[in-house]
C-alpha cells in the first residue's frame, strides 16, 4: 500500500508531482463509487495539485501534508458540499458553507480533499448498510477484500512510481479480477464505511471519520487499515454533525499507524492558530506531539512498557482463532521487551452492562441532537397538502397542529429506520418515567467503567484487546441481522468512547480461509495517543515482517 | 357612534371582572364576595425573564437583541446548523451573578447547562439550553416597599390604604436565578383567499379560505436571558406589582437588563392560585408572559376573581397554564397540566461544566468580581446616606435609586463640608438634596425629553439618570454652599444651575458666574430698609393708598416688594426684604390697618 511516507518520499524526490498522485487518487476512487458521498470535481483537484507542485518549486511547502490526497466522513463540514450525514432529510443540493475546523486544519496544510465518503446515516449502525433507501438499492459501499494480502504487500519505490505514472491501466486490470472473483460482497463495516474504503483502496492517502461507539475502528479492523479514535475532546468538534454529543469524536483512517501519526501531528498544530469553537476541546499538551526515539534493537524496542490484557473482554461469543490472535499479539508485545500482564479489575458485569449503558446513552442525546431536523431551516421538507391540512383544522378531532403534522411527516420520510429506532428509544428513556432507571443509572454505569479502566492505566501504560471478534458479514444477509446482534458488536470498542481514552487499531493476523484481516486494538490513558503510536507501529511493523 | 366606541372602551378598561360580584382588594390580596361571605387570600409567585444587555448571544458571538441601539444578528449556531457548538459568552454569566449578587443569593462556584426539549418552530435546537438541576444561584432575597411603585400605579388602591401599612416593606424570597437561551419570535398572520366553487354559478358561494401564516423571526434566538424565580410568598397583585417594578429597577441599576417590559426585555410569568380560611388552596394557575405591569396586576385580579367564583369546583381541579388576553382582558387556557410536556431534561453534552473563576469572571474570587463590579445596591445606600448624611427619607430614596445621583450628590456634599460652614449636617445635606432632587432632576428630565437617545433609563418610570447631569459635584456644592452661606437665593441657585446646564457656561465655576451675572443676595437689614425708603419715596401716591389701610394694606405690600426686588435687580433676600419693608412702612405710617 501506499502510505503517506512513500508518497512524500515520492514527492520530495521529483519522482512524482502532486499532480500525477491526485490523477492516480482520482482514477482509483472512480472505480469505487459506492464509497462517495459527493467527489470534488477533477479540475479543481488537478488545480489545487499544480498549487501544490508550484509551491514545492518554490519550496514553499506549507506542511508534511501538502499535496497530499485525502477523503472526509459525510458528517464533517465542508463548505463547498452539502452536509448530509448520510442522511435523506439533509439531501440537499445548497452547500453548507463552512469547513469543520478539522477539515479546514488539513486544507489550511496544504492537502488535497478528494470528497465526502458514504456512512451509515448520523453515524447510526456498524455495518454500513444504514442508508437512505433511494440509494442502498443502487449502490452499498463494499469491502474492498483480501484486505490481509493488500496491507501486508508493500511495493518497492519504483513500482509505485510505475503504478502511478500509469495508473488507469494497472487500475483496469486490477479492478476485473477484483469483480470476477467476487461476486459475494462484504460489508467494509460502519459507520466510517467510505473512509475506510477509500483509504484500502487508496483513493485517498488518509481520511477523517468519526467514532462514537468504535465508527472508525470497525471499520478499520474490516477493511484492513489503521484506525485512531483520539481522546475525547482532542480535536474539535466543530463541524461534525452531532450524534452522540458526549462520545463523538473525530478520527482518522491511514494505511499505517506512522501515517496517523503524521496526520494527528498536523491536525494539532493546525488547532493551535485556530480559534477555539468547541467547549468540550481540553488544552492543549505539548507531549502529545513530540517525536519518540526509535530503539536501535527489537527487544529493547517496547522496554519498560507495561501492557494490561483485561480478561473481561474474554466473552463467549469470542471465537478461538481470535483468542489465539490476541494471545500472540501479547506474546510478540513482551517479545519486544514490554510488561504484559493479564489483569481482571475491569468488572465482565460492568462491561456487559456497559455496551447497554452506551446505546442508552448515546440514544438519549441523538434524539436531542436529531430533534433539530425538521425540515424548516434546510435539508428536505415533506410537502403537506396545504387545503388537506387546513381542513384538519377547521376539525376539532384533529389530535395534531398543522405545524406537528408537518413535523411527522418530514421525519418520517427523512430518517431511516435505524435513526427513527434510536430516537424513539432516545426519548423514552429520557422521559420523566424512565429518566432514573435508565438514563441516570447509565450515566452512573459509564462512570464505574470509566473508573475502572482509569485505574488500570494508572498502572500499565495500555491495554491490549481485539477491535473486533467478527467477520465482515455478507451484506446480503446483512439485513436480515436483529439490530440488537448488531449492537453486540461494539462491546470491544465501546469501552475506550464510554472513558473518553483515546484507542488504535491495527490489522494483526487474519482469518483462516478467508481474506479478511484480524484486528487489535490498543487503549491508552486520556492524551497519551503518542504511546499508542509507538507500541502501535512496533505491532504492526512486526506483524507485516 | 362615538359614544358607542367610548363606552366599550371603558369598559374594556374595566375588566370582565366587573360584573363579578367578587371584589379583589389590590393591597391585601383578599377575595371577598361583595354581600359577605368567604374569603380567600390571593397567593402568587413570580418567574421573570429578563434579558441581559450584553453585545453577545448567551453562546454565539452574534449580536443580542437585548442590547440597546444594536440590531441583532444571527449566527449558525442560533439557528442550529448542524455541526455548530455553544460557546458560552462570559459577558453574561458576569451579568447574570451580578443580577444573583444583587437579589442577596448564594451564588454556586460549579453550574451546569441542561436542555430542555419541546418541539415549537421559534426553537430551533428542539431544546433550550437552561439550568435546571444546577442553577447558578439560589436563596435570594428581595425587599421592597410599596413606595418603590410609582403612585400613579397605586391609585385606585386608595381607600384600602388605610387597612394597610403602605410602608411596610414587602418580602419575597428568590429560589433561583438561572441562566438561559431566549427563543426565536413567532408572528401569526392570517391571509384570506376567496375561493370560487365552480358547481354554482352563485357568487355567494364563494368561501373565503383563511390561511394562517406564521413567520418566526429568529434574530431573538438564542440571546441571553436570566430566569428569576421567586418563591410564593406573595399576597396581592398590588405586591407583585411592587416587586415587578423594583426587580426591573434592580436590574437597570446592576445595568444588567434594559427591562423594557414593552420590548420584551422583561417578560414576568405568573403564578396564582386562592387559599381559604381552612388553608385549602385552588391549584397553581401559571399565567404566561406579561408584558407589562399593569397587566401583572390586572392578571392577578381577574385570575384571583375567576378562582373565587369557582373555588369549589377547582379545589379538586389541576394545575393549570393560561395566557392573558390583552384585548378581551382576561386570561384563556393554554393547557392543563395532564397536557404537560415531559422536557426530557438532559445534562448538555456540550458544555462543560460553568465554574465562576478567573478565566469567567476576570477576578479570582466571586466576592473579588463583586467588590469591582457590584455596585452599592439601593437599599444599602439608601440607608447609608440617611445615616451618613441625615437625609430625610424621600430625598435619600430618589437619590438612592440613581447611582450617578450617589456620586453626584456625595461630592457636592464633600465640597459643603469642606467650606467650613457652621451649619448643621441635616440642613447642609437637605439643601443640597433639594438642589438635586428638584431642580438638577427637572433640568436633567427637559433635556432628556428633547433627546430621546440619550436617555436609556425612560420610559413610564420617573428614573432618568444623573449621568446626564452635566454639573459636577464640586459646582452642586458651590451652589449649596453659596445659599447656606445666604450669597444667592434658592430662585438665583435654580438660575444658575440652569446656566451651567447650557454648553455656553458649562465649566464655569458657580461662584464667578453669580459674580457675573450679579447675583448678590442682599441681606443687610440697613440696606434693604434703604431700598424700601427709595421705593416709598418715589411712589407718593401709592403710599397714599397704602395709607387708606384694609384691603390696600396687601395689595400695596405686594407692590412696594415686587417693585424694591426689581430696584436690587432681584437680589433682595425675599423674607428680610419683607421685614425691612414692614419696618420702613411702620416709619412711614404708623399704626395703619
Amino acid at each position: 500500500m501506499l502510505t503517506i511516507q512513500q508518497a512524500q518520499r515520492l514527492l520530495r524526490t521529483g519522482a512524482i508531482s502532486s499532480e500525477q498522485l491526485v490523477l492516480f487518487c482520482v482514477t482509483r476512487a472512480a472505480t469505487i463509487s459506492d464509497a462517495w458521498e459527493r467527489r470534488i470535481d477533477t479540475h479543481t483537484l488537478l488545480e489545487q495539485a499544480r498549487q501544490s507542485d508550484f509551491r514545492r518549486a518554490q519550496n514553499k511547502l506549507l506542511s508534511p501534508l501538502d499535496g497530499i490526497p485525502f477523503s472526509v466522513k459525510a458528517n464533517l463540514a465542508v463548505a463547498s458540499l452539502p452536509l448530509t450525514a448520510g442522511s435523506a432529510i439533509l439531501e440537499t443540493n445548497a452547500c453548507v458553507g463552512y469547513h469543520a475546523q478539522v477539515v479546514d486544519a488539513l486544507l489550511q496544510s496544504g492537502a488535497v480533499l478528494m470528497g465526502t465518503t458514504t456512512m451509515d446515516e448520523f453515524g447510526m449502525g456498524s455495518l454500513g448498510i444504514n442508508r437512505p433507501k433511494s440509494k442502498t438499492t443502487t449502490s452499498r459501499t463494499k469491502n474492498p477484500i483480501s484486505g490481509w494480502h493488500r496491507h501486508t504487500k508493500r511495493f518497492s519505490d519504483e513500482e509505485m512510481i510505475k503504478m502511478i505514472l500509469h495508473s488507469p491501466e494497472t487500475i483496469n486490470t486490477r479492478l476485473q479480477q477484483d469483480d470476477e472473483s467476487n461476486v459475494i460482497f462484504y460489508s467494509p463495516g460502519g459507520s466510517s464505511s467510505g473512509s475506510a474504503v477509500t483509504v484500502a483502496q487508496q483513493a485517498a492517502l488518509f481520511s477523517l471519520g468519526s467514532d462514537t461507539g468504535g465508527s472508525v475502528r470497525l471499520p478499520a479492523a474490516w477493511c484492513a487499515v489503521a484506525g485512531l479514535k483520539p481522546t475525547y475532546g482532542c480535536l474539535s468538534r466543530d463541524g461534525l454533525v452531532a450524534y452522540a454529543s458526549s462520545l463523538d469524536t473525530v478520527g482518522i483512517l491511514a494505511p499505517t499507524v506512522s501515517c496517523l501519526s503524521v496526520v494527528w501531528r498536523e491536525l494539532l498544530q493546525q488547532q493551535l492558530r485556530q480559534p477555539r469553537q468547541d467547549s468540550t476541546l481540553r488544552p492543549f499538551q505539548h507531549n502529545s506531539i513530540q517525536t519518540y526515539s526509535s530503539a536501535s534493537t527489537r527487544q529493547k524496542l517496547l522496554e519498560r512498557v507495561k501492557v494490561a490484557v483485561p480478561t473481561a473482554f474474554v466473552i463467549k461469543e469470542m471465537s478461538q482463532p481470535v483468542r489465539d490472535n490476541w494471545k500472540n499479539a501479547a506474546r510478540r508485545l513482551e517479545e519486544m521487551g514490554a510488561t504484559v500482564d493479564v489483569i481482571d479489575t475491569i468488572s465482565p458485569q460492568v462491561l456487559q452492562q456497559a455496551l447497554a449503558a452506551y446505546y442508552v446513552l448515546a440514544c438519549a442525546e441523538a434524539t436531542s441532537n436529531l430533534g433539530r431536523y425538521d425540515g424548516f431551516r434546510y435539508g428536505s421538507t415533506a410537502d403537506c397538502d396545504r387545503t388537506n391540512a387546513v381542513r384538519d383544522i377547521d376539525q376539532p378531532q384533529s389530535k395534531f397542529s398543522l405545524l406537528e403534522q408537518q413535523y411527522a411527516q418530514t421525519r418520517t420520510r427523512g430518517f431511516g429506520s435505524e435513526v427513527i429506532r434510536r430516537i424513539l428509544c432516545g426519548t423514552s428513556v429520557l422521559s420523566s418515567d424512565h429518566y432514573h432507571t435508565h438514563y441516570e443509572a447509565a450515566a452512573k454505569l459509564r462512570a464505574v467503567l470509566a473508573q475502572q479502566m482509569r485505574d488500570v492505566l494508572e498502572q500499565y501504560d495500555l491495554l491490549l484487546v481485539p477491535t473486533t471478534f467478527n467477520m465482515p458479514p455478507r451484506i446480503d444477509e446483512a439485513n436480515s441481522i436483529d439490530s440488537t446482534a448488531m449492537m453486540a458488536n461494539d462491546i470491544m470498542t465501546v469501552p475506550a468512547s464510554l472513558g473518553g481514552f483515546p484507542a488504535l487499531s491495527i490489522p494483526y493476523g487474519h482469518w483462516e480461509r478467508a481474506p479478511f484481516a484480524m484486528s487489535m486494538q490498543l487503549v491508552a490513558a486520556q492524551q497519551d495517543e503518542q504511546k499508542l503510536f509507538r507500541v502501535a507501529e512496533a505491532l504492526q511493523d512486526y506483524a507485516v515482517d | 357612534m362615538q359614544i358607542k366606541t367610548c363606552f366599550q372602551t371603558q369598559f374594556n378598561q374595566r375588566n370582565a371582572r366587573f360584573f363579578s360580584s367578587w371584589k379583589v382588594d389590590p393591597w391585601s390580596g383578599e377575595v371577598r364576595p361583595s354581600k359577605g361571605g368567604p374569603v380567600y387570600q390571593v397567593i402568587v409567585g413570580l418567574e421573570i425573564h429578563a434579558q441581559l444587555n450584553i453585545r453577545d448571544k448567551l453562546f454565539s458571538p452574534a449580536i443580542s437583541s437585548g442590547m440597546y441601539g444594536q440590531s441583532s444578528s444571527i449566527y449558525p449556531f442560533d439557528v442550529a446548523v448542524p455541526g455548530k457548538l455553544p460557546l458560552l459568552s462570559a459577558e453574561a454569566v458576569q451579568k447574570a451573578v451580578l443580577v444573583a449578587a444583587a437579589l442577596q443569593c448564594d451564588i454556586h462556584t460549579v453550574s451546569r447547562f441542561e436542555r430542555k426539549h419541546y418541539t415549537y418552530a421559534d426553537l430551533p435546537h428542539s431544546y433550550q439550553i437552561t439550568q435546571q438541576r444546577w442553577p447558578l444561584a439560589e436563596n435570594g432575597l428581595l425587599e421592597c416597599s410599596y413606595m418603590s411603585t410609582p403612585k400613579n400605579k397605586l391609585k385606585d388602591g386608595k381607600v384600602a390604604a388605610r387597612k394597610t401599612d403602605s410602608k411596610q416593606p414587602i418580602r419575597c424570597r428568590i429560589q433561583r436565578v438561572q441562566l438561559e437561551q431566549d427563543t426565536g419570535k413567532t408572528t401569526s398572520t392570517t391571509r384570506s383567499q376567496v375561493c370560487t366553487n365552480d358547481s354554482t354559478e352563485n357568487d355567494l358561494c364563494a368561501t373565503t379560505i383563511k390561511t394562517i401564516y406564521s413567520l418566526v423571526d429568529f434574530s431573538r434566538a438564542g440571546c441571553a436571558l436570566v430566569e428569576i424565580v421567586t418563591a410564593p410568598d406573595l399576597r396581592s397583585s398590588l405586591q407583585a406589582a411592587s416587586v415587578v417594578h423594583s426587580l426591573r429597577h434592580l436590574l437597570r441599576f446592576t445595568g444588567t437588563c434594559l427591562g423594557r417590559m414593552e420590548d420584551g426585555n422583561l417578560r414576568v410569568d405568573c403564578n396564582v392560585n386562592l387559599q381559604n380560611e381552612e388553608h385549602l388552596r385552588t391549584p397553581r394557575i401559571e399565567i404566561k408572559n406579561l408584558n407589562s405591569i399593569q397587566q401583572v396586576r390586572d392578571a392577578i385580579e381577574f385570575e384571583a376573581v375567576r378562582q373565587a367564583e369557582n373555588f369549589e369546583k377547582l379545589v379538586d381541579g389541576v394545575e393549570e397554564t393560561r395566557t392573558w388576553d390583552v384585548l378581551k382582558r382576561k386570561t384563556t387556557l393554554i393547557r392543563t397540566k395532564d397536557q404537560a410536556i415531559d422536557y426530557r431534561f438532559l445534562p448538555e453534552p456540550d458544555l462543560p461544566p460553568l465554574v465562576l473563576n478567573e478565566n469567567v469572571l476576570g477576578a479570582p474570587t466571586i466576592d473579588l468580581f463583586l467588590l469591582h463590579h457590584l455596585p452599592e445596591l439601593p437599599a444599602v445606600a439608601e440607608q447609608r446616606l440617611r445615616s451618613t448624611y441625615q437625609l430625610g427619607e424621600y430625598h435619600a430614596h430618589v437619590i438612592a435609586r440613581d447611582p450617578a445621583a450617589i456620586r453626584l450628590f456625595e461630592d457636592a456634599m464633600c465640597f459643603v463640608n469642606n467650606s467650613s460652614l457652621d451649619t448643621q449636617t441635616p440642613l447642609a445635606s437637605k439643601t443640597t438634596a433639594n438642589l438635586l432632587c428638584n431642580d438638577l432632576f427637572s433640568l436633567v428630565k427637559k433635556a432628556a425629553d428633547g433627546q430621546a437617545h440619550a436617555t436609556i433609563l425612560d420610559d413610564d418610570d420617573e428614573v432618568v439618570s444623573m449621568s446626564h447631569a452635566k454639573i459636577n459635584g464640586s459646582q452642586l456644592g458651590e451652589i449649596a454652599t453659596m445659599i447656606l452661606q445666604e450669597r444667592i437665593s434658592s430662585t438665583m441657585a435654580k438660575k444658575l444651575l440652569a446656566l451651567l446646564f447650557t454648553d455656553e457656561y458649562a465649566d464655569r465655576n458657580p461662584s464667578d458666574l453669580a459674580h457675573n451675572q450679579g447675583f448678590r443676595l442682599v441681606t443687610d437689614q440697613e440696606e434693604l430698609r434703604e431700598l424700601c425708603r427709595a421705593i416709598l419715596r418715589d411712589h407718593p401716591e401709592e403710599v397714599a393708598v397704602y395709607k387708606r389701610g384694609g384691603k390696600f394694606i396687601q395689595k400695596m405690600n405686594k407692590l412696594f416688594t415686587g417693585k424694591a426686588m426689581l430696584l436690587s435687580n432681584g437680589n433682595a433676600h425675599p423674607e428680610r426684604l419683607q421685614d425691612a419693608l414692614s419696618d420702613v412702612l411702620d416709619d412711614v405710617a404708623p399704626g395703619i390697618k
